[in-house]
């Protein structure tokens, strides 16, 4: 018995119970179950521990075991009526070969575009330093003058390497910060989708059963 | 153990758990296997009841590892009623307990204190 069907047989035993009251009932149980998961414990083990359906139901005060059922059982997909998750395999290969065919290539590229923009960045700003330095020596030493602009008043020289230096410190900045968050999501998306793709056990559920 | 001893002190184990500190659902359940193996789900019910008769207050807590938990506060009136019960238990697990050596004194033929 499943989690999902061991609350599903709860509600139905509990369905003369008020409905207020039944939802607080099945809502405590599958808060149990959510900590008792968290704590590493198996479905089955935790059912074993909490009894039998009916034997909650009864100390509840519902000792008629047999109630009519006041809600649809949840709908079964074909593949599962014939013991295989079949719907689910289908699903992971699909996943598995969009990751191959777009996803982990779009990641990559935008990793690479990210790393281009931050080295980008610092090209521009080493060599904005650079011309700055050149421009402060360059009425000490006439060599350095050739690799200035020419025509460029000294002033004029000053403020572009200045200028060009804030800019890639600063675009610098950035785009490292950027290219870091860049790397964390882009892990975090590889890391889900490998788990999805070889269907590998889920979080713990963190809804109620309808 | 004997399955009617268990349902007899059940209630004064949660409130005595909960005397202590407030707990939630999974916790009390936890704290109480440990000692004493019960069908964990005999907890749920008998939480309700008490709590219906006003012996606790449920509060919801944010919980790091997933959906908020509830947690029950026992109340000055849950509190008084431990109290009532712990003095009970005492007094009658000596009287059983008087009971339990006198029948043994008996059988060896001693005078029961």
């Amino acid at each position: 018995m499943t989690r999902t069907m061991y609350l599903f047989r709860l509600r139905e035993l509990l369905a003369a119970m008020p409905a207020a009251d039944r939802e607080e009932v099945l809502a405590d149980i599958n808060e149990h179950f959510d900590s008792a998961l968290q704590q590493g414990e198996t479905e089955q083990e935790i059912i074993a521990r909490l009894g039998t359906p009916e034997s909650i139901a009864v100390q509840y005060g519902y000792t008629d075991a047999v109630n009519p059922p006041t809600v649809a059982p949840p709908p079964v997909s074909a593949s599962k009526k014939n013991g295989v998750g079949a719907d689910r395999i289908c699903g992971c290969i699909g996943f598995g070969f969009f990751n191959i065919c777009l996803g982990y290539p779009l990641v990559f590229t935008f990793i690479a575009v990210v790393f281009a923009l931050v080295v980008s960045a610092i090209a521009i700003g080493l060599t904005g330093a650079l011309y700055l330095i050149l421009t402060l020596i360059s009425p000490l030493v006439p060599l350095a003058q050739d690799s200035l602009i020419t025509g460029f008043p000294f002033a004029a020289n000053l403020f572009a390497g200045t200028g060009a230096a804030s800019l890639g410190i600063l675009a610098s900045i950035w785009a490292i910060k950027l290219f870091g968050l860049c790397i964390q999501v882009s892990v975090k998306y590889v890391v889900w989708s490998f788990r999805w793709t070889f269907c590998m056990k889920p979080n713990p559920p963190q809804n109620n059963p309808a | 153990m004997n399955i009617q001893f268990k349902k007899g002190v059940l209630e004064l184990c949660v409130l005595s758990v909960l005397s202590r500190k407030d707990c939630y659902g999974y916790e009390l359940v936890s704290d109480i296997s440990r000692h004493i193996n019960i069908s964990e789900g005999t907890i749920y019910p008998l939480l309700k009841r008490l709590k219906d008769d006003g012996l606790f207050t449920t509060y919801l807590q944010e919980s790091s590892e997933g959906p908020p938990r509830k947690y029950y506060a026992i109340s000055d009136r849950g509190r008084a009623y431990k109290e009532e019960l712990a003095g009970e238990w005492r007094d009658f697990s000596a009287k059983v307990n008087h009971i339990i050596d006198g029948t043994d004194a008996g059988e060896k033929g001693m005078t029961p204190s």
